[in-house]
């Protein structure tokens, strides 16, 4: 207790203003006079300084500080190798940190309590393809029935709102929810409540619930929101509640009670999502497995009135794993790049500190040979090392906080899939940072000084120092093998990951992205009930768009190419006159889009056989439809499209599982098109595909893209477009403006990301293991000085001295090289998923990537090579002889 | 150090430490000279302090707070350091002593073998 006490005053002395030892000297010397004064003799002023010394701080802690002095000197004697060791480790760690940042607030982080088991219900069927997710309130209560593996349960789907408080009408992403659905997921919201049960009823209460950022953009953040109402298409809804920042659900700004009907008994009127909470223990497969009992049940049951049931399958697909699935792959090839390119990093800090820590055996000696203790060097050399991953490791982090930004600035938001406010470099990235840089001090600094500190005791005074030792050299030859190893790996990955690009680039749009501005409407049900109100909007709104000057052509389409409605867009299943085709066991489908006549003039979609639709394809006239490509190889077998016929069955689409039997229609396919991309996701392959003209089939008009093509720039287009909207109907909203080429830009923006960073990275590998290979090639040659004298002087030519310390780096970077094909051979179909238009073993990228390295690693040997050959003999043989 | 020396030096600094506070106690403010001299004096000679002891003892109680130091002058007009007792050191010099009397008190009886 009282040594306890002792050293917290020592340590506590430490901050306090010290007795500085001229004082204690003084006062020495005071003891010495007066003692002469009474005739005595005192001696032992040094030995007393010392004792006081001691007494005064605590020791270690002074070693410490004298190590850290004496370090910052040594680091500053070798400031070369120091400032390329802490740049390397800068690089390093910044690189990780910030796509640690990044993936943390993309894919890693976990948002909500639940997240784990939060999970919505999707059905698959028997002979469809893709899984489906709209369901009906009898079906929700059949889910509702297994709350053995559901905590909870509810419904939800997104919307469209106009909000009519302002002076023109704003569209509003909204969600509907049941009541269970918002506390099912752990969130309280930041002020009022949310939804009651009595509130969710057929006939209740006009409420909502908003985001935080509803709040601030359009409320203020008056913090006297829950006295307040808002206008939502034309209805006045008390606001009750206001959810945290940040809180996401389904992506809407505001939630409004869904109020179903639980007496509907129409299994077909699918109009929501189920969502719910697993019970904490319980996994997806037990939770599928109750699901099972449910759809046997449903499809005994209901076997006559729903025939969709018959072989039906309820699974659980978690809603996290839902949002970040497709963008994982992308975090998972840059983190897996930063950690090969930390540890070539690695690799190279630890090569440079053991050249250095050859080059010092000689200080080395003189101290151990002064007395100094071997885990006094060994702590001397720790603390160097530390010195320098702890500068690059703060370099690193300010380097990473300072490209954060820049990082996200890159990326298209739909594959951040997290605010962007909330990607930043947090107190967990600086600590895994921290991490990372001491281990690496610790880590590359213990090899060295074990080493040396070893052969040091052996007495190696006597020995000439700068020959090295052979367990020095073989250490960093395999750390030299090593490095060359991942860079050959994060050389391949880039070059794969490039080549899959441009591969995929290569791939033709089908339509001319320059020069087009498009933007969604949304009709609503309730103003836009007939038919024939809905074709008047499109015709007023695009004649008025197209008389503009500066607009050459305005066109709708059910959803643009590369648009986010793409996925669940209405298929048909078809019938063609004279060809039995069958896709497997599913009767052949294709999905359907309306267009206005002039789409493919204003898209520049080449007509490959036939004619466009015309303004003559109107109501009356006979049914018409135009085929893309695809859909002449698949169902027509390549015969000639145009004149042929094609039956339109049972109409399918993500709200309508059973499928909508009507009279089947017969069109004449009037013209054949290009394949357009679709979809955004780049490898996908076109789908065949119908085109049918609006005029005759309005009903299917409620949701529509306006594409148009202008010269005017994005701002003045818009408001062109705005203008005509206006003209048709001034309370309907728009939204979504954007210039084609930035959706083009999106679509491919992740894999352009992934792109440049591996690139990135490839350079930087690429160099740093070219400063190492360059730092032991050269420090081989300074150590071998004395033997090119030697042989030098019995006769070897400078070219023979060349080729001898080029083959000596060379050996080692071919062995690094083959180590780095081999495993990448092996590794690189683990990022199959980046790579779906090129060979994960493409042999010209293993050649290629291969051949670089080779070519760097002579460039780096060459140097000191050439420093080889100019070694004078004389000058060589006589030092430190 | 070994332990048993450890040991040993810490009863001297634990004794050290209570004569130069009683010291202190009897002759108020006094320097390290005259600490010593007092000592020498009252042991007839049997304790002859260094300067390597007393000092870093002198030292250690300031750091403590048990005693305060200040440059002065002597007598002689000699500049010397001064020190004198801090109240947490008169605190510290009769829970010390009383500790001191208790275990003579044990011992005493211990060795006069009374128990």
């Amino acid at each position: 207790m009282r040594r306890l006490r002792e050293w917290w005053i020592r340590a506590s002395n430490l901050l306090r203003p010290r007795r500085p030892d001229s004082d204690l000297e003084q006062e020495l010397r005071a003891h010495i006079e007066l003692a002469a004064a009474d005739g005595r003799v005192e001696r032992g002023v040094a030995s007393s300084m010392d004792a006081l010394r001691e007494q005064r701080g605590l020791p270690w802690i002074d070693d410490f500080v004298r190590d850290v002095r004496f370090g910052c000197r040594m680091l500053w004697r070798d400031r070369v190798v120091s400032v390329v060791v802490i740049v390397v480790l800068a690089v390093g760690i910044g690189a990780s940190t910030a796509i640690y940042s990044l993936a943390n607030a993309a894919v890693l982080r976990r948002d909500r309590p639940v997240d784990d088991r939060w999970v919505v219900i999707r059905a698959h069927l028997a002979n469809r393809g893709p899984a489906l997710t709209f369901f009906s309130v009898p079906e929700l209560a059949d889910a509702e029935r297994a709350t053995d593996v559901f905590e909870s349960i509810g419904a939800i789907t997104g919307t469209d709102f106009t909000l009519t408080d302002g002076d023109f009408p704003e569209r509003v992403l909204g969600t509907y929810v049941t009541a269970s659905m918002i506390p099912m997921l752990g969130i309280p919201p930041a002020l009022g409540r949310t939804f009651r049960p009595d509130e969710d009823q057929p006939g209740g209460p006009h409420v909502v619930v908003i985001s935080d950022r509803f709040w601030r953009d359009h409320l203020d953040a008056d913090p006297n929101v829950l006295r307040r109402t808002i206008m939502l298409n034309h209805v006045e809804y008390a606001v009750i509640g206001v959810m945290p920042p940040y809180y996401d659900l389904w992506g809407g700004r505001l939630w409004v009670p869904m109020q179903l009907d639980r007496h509907d008994t129409d299994r077909r009127a699918r109009r929501f999502w189920i969502a719910g909470t697993l019970r904490p223990g319980v996994t997806e497969e037990q939770a599928n497995a109750r699901l099972a009992l449910i759809a046997a049940e449903m499809t005994r049951e209901f076997a006559i009135t729903q025939p969709e049931y018959a072989g039906m399958a309820l699974r659980v697909w978690n809603v996290r794993e839902a949002v970040i699935g497709g963008v994982r792959p992308a975090y998972v090839v840059l983190l897996v790049a930063v950690a090969l390119l930390m540890l070539t990093a690695c690799a190279n800090v630890a090569n440079l500190l053991l050249s250095r820590a050859v080059a010092r055996q000689r200080e080395m000696s003189v101290r151990v040979a002064l007395g100094a203790g071997r885990g006094r060097l060994i702590r001397q050399m720790l603390v160097e090392s530390c010195l320098l991953s702890i500068v690059g490791g703060i370099a690193g982090v300010a380097l990473a906080i300072a490209a954060l930004p820049l990082l996200v600035h890159l990326i298209p938001s739909e594959y951040l899939t997290a605010d962007p406010e909330l990607v930043r470099v947090d107190a967990q990235a600086i600590g895994v940072a921290a991490i990372v840089s001491i281990a690496t001090g610790i880590a590359f600094g213990l090899v060295p000084s074990l080493r040396s500190a070893r052969s040091s005791s052996a007495g190696a005074l006597g020995q000439r120092s700068n020959t090295g030792s052979r367990s020095a050299r073989s250490w960093q030859h395999a750390l030299t093998i090593v490095q060359m190893a991942l860079t050959v790996l994060v050389a391949i990955a880039a070059a794969l990951t490039i080549e899959g690009y441009r591969a995929a680039e290569r791939l033709s749009l089908g339509f001319n992205p320059d020069g087009i501005v498009s933007a969604y409407v949304s009709l609503p049900a309730t103003t836009y009930a007939s038919a024939d109100r809905i074709a008047s909007f499109y015709r007023v709104a695009l004649a008025d768009i197209a008389s503009h000057a500066g607009v050459t052509g305005a066109a709708a389409i059910t959803d643009r190419p590369l648009g986010y409605r793409s996925v669940d867009i209405t298929t048909y299943e078809i019938r063609i006159p004279g060809h039995a085709v069958r896709d497997g066991a599913v009767a052949p489908a294709a999905a359907f889009r309306l267009v206005t006549p002039t789409y493919f003039a204003v898209a520049q979609t080449p007509i490959v056989d036939g004619r466009a639709f015309t303004d003559a394809d109107g109501a009356g006239a006979p049914t018409v439809a135009i085929v893309n490509d695809a859909f002449v190889k698949r169902f027509l077998d390549g015969a000639r499209g145009a004149g042929s016929q094609v039956v339109l069955g049972t109409r399918f689409g993500a709200r309508n599982l059973a499928g909508t039997t009507t009279q089947p229609t017969t069109a004449t396919i009037v013209g054949v098109v290009a394949d357009s991309r679709q979809t955004r996701v780049i490898d996908d392959i076109v789908r065949p595909e119908l085109f049918l003209p609006l005029a005759q089939h309005p009903a299917d008009a409620r949701n529509m893209a306006l594409v148009v093509r202008t010269s005017l720039d994005e701002g003045a287009a818009a408001r062109v477009i705005r203008a005509g909207v206006a003209h048709a109907d001034p309370q309907q909203p728009m939204f979504e403006f954007d210039r084609m080429t930035d959706v083009v830009m999106r679509a491919f923006g992740a894999r352009r990301l992934t792109i440049v960073l591996l690139f990135f990275f490839a350079v930087v590998s690429i160099s740093v293991a070219a400063i190492g290979l360059y730092g032991v090639v050269s420090f081989g040659v300074q150590q071998r000085q004395q033997e090119i004298g030697v042989r030098m002087a019995i006769g070897a030519s400078a070219p023979a001295i060349v080729r001898m310390v080029v083959v000596s780096g060379i050996r080692m970077a071919l062995i690094g090289v083959l180590v780095g094909v081999v495993v990448g051979a092996a590794t690189t179909r683990l990022m199959a998923s980046q790579l779906t238009n090129v060979s994960a073993t493409d042999p010209r990228v293993f050649a290629g990537a291969s051949v670089l390295l080779l070519a760097i690693a002579l460039a780096a040997a060459a140097i000191p090579a050439r420093r080889a050959a100019r070694v004078d003999p004389l000058a060589a043989l006589r030092v430190d002889a | 150090m070994s332990n048993k020396a450890q040991a040993k030096a810490d009863i001297l600094q634990g004794t050290l430490d209570l004569m130069v506070l009683q010291t202190l106690a009897t002759m108020g403010q006094q320097h390290g000279y005259a600490i010593a001299a007092r000592l020498e004096q009252v042991s007839k000679g049997a304790i002859q302090l260094n300067m390597g002891t007393l000092y870093p003892a002198l030292m250690r109680l300031e750091q403590r707070g048990l005693v305060r130091g200040q440059w002065g002058v002597t007598d002689n007009n000699r500049k010397a350091r001064f020190y004198g007792l801090t109240a947490a050191g008169r605190r510290e010099l009769e829970q010390e002593k009383h500790e001191w009397d208790r275990l003579a008190g044990i011992m005493d009886a211990l060795l006069r073998g009374d128990a």
